[in-house]
């Protein structure tokens, strides 16, 4: 009596069990996949990682020397000698052109104190003044 | 109490494949803490190595503009020898003897 209770609980377990232990299966493929997946991505990102940090190790000493030496002597030297040619051009208007043509012009307050630029300069001024 | 016991041994084998997905998971999560990690490092490495070039690049560039500038100004000399001492002064020329 008890075991005739039992089969078919049986096979009923086994139908349960059957397409449960399928989709089991693809779950389980499905992680597998993904697992290798990303292992291959994680091993990318490594590689690009240590080259990038190779190259930055590599290349900081060098370029933070190249960097120190000009800001401490030839920035230096080169303001000196742009100020000395400014304190020039101030004496000398035809030579501010070359100054300003290369971004070394005088700052705005000297510059409006300085004598008056060649005429090339002065010419738009007129032009702009009648269309008010 | 029999059938019980079948649904113990049922629940056994889903518990079964649940610790191989587990641990499949756990391998995954390892993976993309790794990743994000990876990732991190190199992106603020780039980002240095970027930076270092850019720093460079604006070096040479207002080298390259200064010495132009200096050139600019020997052109000049050539026209109004009064800028010949300055120049020299600062050894964008040659001291004449």
């Amino acid at each position: 009596m008890n075991e005739s209770e039992t089969k078919p609980l049986s096979a009923f377990a086994e139908d349960l069990q059957r397409p449960g232990a399928a989709l089991q299966g693809q779950v389980t493929t499905l992680l597998l996949a993904m697992v290798v997946l990303s292992g291959i991505l994680t091993a990318y990102l490594y590689v690009q990682q240590r080259f990038a940090i190779q190259d930055r190790e590599a290349n900081k000493p060098v370029v933070g020397q190249f960097i120190q030496i000009f800001r401490q002597q030839q920035k230096p030297v080169m303001d000196g000698v742009v100020e000395k040619l400014r304190e020039y051009g101030k004496a000398h208007p035809d030579f501010l052109p070359i100054l300003n043509k290369y971004g070394y012009g005088l700052p705005p307050a000297t510059a409006a104190a300085a004598p008056a630029t060649p005429s090339k300069a002065v010419a738009p001024a007129p032009a702009t003044a009648p269309k008010k | 109490m029999d059938i019980g016991r079948e649904a113990a041994k049922v629940f056994r084998t889903i518990m079964k494949s649940n610790a191989s997905n587990t641990m499949l998971t756990g391998l995954l999560g390892i993976n993309l803490v790794l990743s994000a990690v990876f990732c991190f490092r190199a992106v603020t490495a780039t980002r240095d190595l970027r930076r270092l070039s850019f720093e460079t690049r604006a070096i040479q560039f207002e080298q390259s503009r200064f010495q132009q500038m200096a050139n600019e100004c020997l052109a000049y000399a050539d026209k109004n020898p009064a800028i010949i001492p300055l120049l020299e002064s600062v050894k964008f020329k040659p001291a004449t003897k």
